[in-house]
């Protein structure tokens, strides 16, 4: 009896681990698709990209805070050429949320294959220090794991008063509410996009560099993430920053319990079935409102 | 104090892709006046105040503000000259806040300037000083439209472009919409003002000019009311 209350305890951990890490992808993918319009298939690759770098940078001696901080400014290089490059080409153009997406499912899709070209097929680990356990309700936990959730909490925070307190965040915000206004006031659509890319890629390049210190990468963790991470935005009702941090948890929590009770193939059956039920009942998504 | 001219539009024409929706345009405001701009609905209006603020490129004519063409100036750049437009129904950010929505239009201020300007409109609307923390979606038709009058009055523009800002009021809102306009024009002003509510709008007005399928059709001192009149029976069927 004891040992499954533990074990409780510790999936749920896990879970909340697990779920404030797709937040920050999620929350990037709601961000850029809020602002710009544009359904970014590759954005959980963003992450992939500085989970890898991070790693390579580490290889030549790099120690991981320093390495962390070039992979997560590669990443947000990485958001700005998407958008100048390749986004940039179809403003304006009647079908423009459909190029964008496969602009960025083929993007994906090439990136997944640089990486395997680079690292093979092998299962890949950002070494980290070991910081050893600290004890929640009763059950040790790695410290790491703690760390690791708590600094993704603490980048949603980060973010969350970057749009409420600053110009640019702001101005994402008023593009995402109303473009024709946002112009109105004199506000430069263009200059935002690429900021909104790139701030939206460092956010989810967080994602990798704390997925990789706890888990192992692989060429597909990108595509995963971004799988989860549309999840997560099309339950959480587009937009809303809370709402798709409580379905990040709900997802990461289902995800766990799932992998421990039922093995871990029926993770992503598992989580599309929550998605299936939830929008039959709530189309809107949980915390959305009735379209107006 | 002498009149001088603050806006001159000399053969403007501009529409959407590639397709004009005025042509020919030639008007003239004179500072601190009130210039009403009355026309029949599709008579090109708003197309007309898109170009102004320079939501629209035109395709033929300049504009000058103060003496200087700013025809392809980039709307921020209007803004800091002193131009700016209060939308044809309303366009506030619903998901911010009042006061979000007025710091942000307001960026082209200094910190300092920008609190005074935000106090001013709080002064003005004490409506939207009451419910500065409100998300602007919450808000009544009238406050939300006195926002969007506030979000341009932040600016401290010289020219203030009003896009029918009586659009969807209840009559007795339209009233006190009118007398608003007024007051920010004894402070210093110049407004230019589309409206179909032809009446209110002569009656504030120091000049009137009448729009007609994307053309000048006619123009007088608003004390001619006459001849106005006239004008308005001919042009938009005896409104």
């Amino acid at each position: 009896m004891g040992l499954s209350i533990h074990l409780l305890v510790e999936t749920s951990i896990n879970g909340l681990i697990f779920g404030s890490l797709l937040a920050l992808t999620a929350i990037g993918l709601s961000l850029v698709f809020g602002v710009v319009d544009v359904p970014n298939f590759a954005q959980g690759e963003y992450a992939a990209l500085a989970g890898f770098a991070t790693y390579s940078l580490m290889q030549t001696g790099l120690g991981l805070l320093p390495a962390a901080a070039i992979a997560l400014a590669l990443a947000a290089v990485a958001g700005v050429a998407t958008e100048h490059l390749i986004i940039a080409r179809f403003y304006g153009r009647d079908q423009y949320m459909l190029y964008s997406f496969f602009a960025t499912f083929g993007l994906a899709f090439a990136f997944e294959e640089g990486v395997r070209h680079v690292y093979g097929t092998s299962f890949v680990k950002i070494p980290a220090p070991a910081l050893g356990s600290i004890n929640l309700a009763g059950v040790d936990v790695n410290a790491l794991r703690v760390v690791t959730g708590l600094g993704a909490f603490a980048m949603l925070l980060v973010l969350y008063f970057y749009t409420r307190y600053t110009h640019t965040g702001l101005s994402m915000r008023a593009i995402a509410d109303d473009s024709v206004g946002a112009r109105i006031i004199g506000l430069n659509e263009r200059r935002l996009y690429k900021i909104t890319f790139g701030v939206g890629a460092l956010i989810s390049g967080t994602t990798g560099i704390f997925y990789g210190v706890l888990f192992s990468m692989s060429p597909t963790t990108g595509f995963n993430l971004t799988a989860f991470a549309f999840i997560i935005v099309v339950a959480g009702g587009l937009g809303k920053f809370f709402g798709t941090y409580a379905v990040s948890l709900l997802v990461g929590l289902f995800e766990s319990f799932t992998a421990t009770f039922l093995g871990s193939r029926y993770r992503l059956f598992i989580v599309f079935l929550l998605l299936f039920v939830l929008l039959a009942f709530r189309p809107n998504g949980l915390f959305g409102r009735v379209a107006e | 104090m002498p009149e001088s001219e603050l806006l001159s539009v000399d053969g403007l024409s501009a529409g959407y892709d590639e397709l004009d929706v005025i042509t020919d345009i030639t008007l003239s405001v004179q500072r601190g006046d009130i210039v009403s701009i009355l026309g029949p609905n599709g008579a090109g209006k708003t197309t007309l105040m898109r170009a102004l603020i320079g939501l629209l490129t035109p395709s033929a004519g300049t504009i000058c503000f103060e003496g200087v063409e700013v025809t392809d100036a980039t709307v921020p750049e209007r803004i800091r000259a002193g131009i700016s437009l209060v939308p044809e129904e309303n366009h506030v950010f619903k998901d911010m806040t009042v006061k979000e929505n007025l710091v942000l239009s307001a960026a082209t201020k200094t910190k300092d300037r920008k609190r005074e300007r935000i106090e001013h409109v709080y002064d003005l609307f004490p409506r939207l000083d009451e419910r500065r923390g409100q998300r602007a979606g919450t808000l009544s038709g009238g406050e939300a439209q006195m926002l969007s009058l506030g979000q341009a009055l932040v600016t401290e523009p010289d020219l203030l472009l009003l896009d029918e800002p009586s659009l969807g009021l209840a009559p007795a809102l339209v009233e006190q919409m009118f007398d608003i306009v007024g007051r920010i024009n004894e402070d210093g002003v110049t407004v230019v003002l589309v409206e179909q509510q032809v009446k209110s709008s002569v009656d504030i007005s120091d000049w009137v000019y009448v729009l007609s399928t994307g053309q000048i059709e006619d123009s007088g001192p608003a004390s001619e009311i006459g001849a106005v009149e006239e004008i308005m029976s001919a042009y938009l069927g005896g409104a």
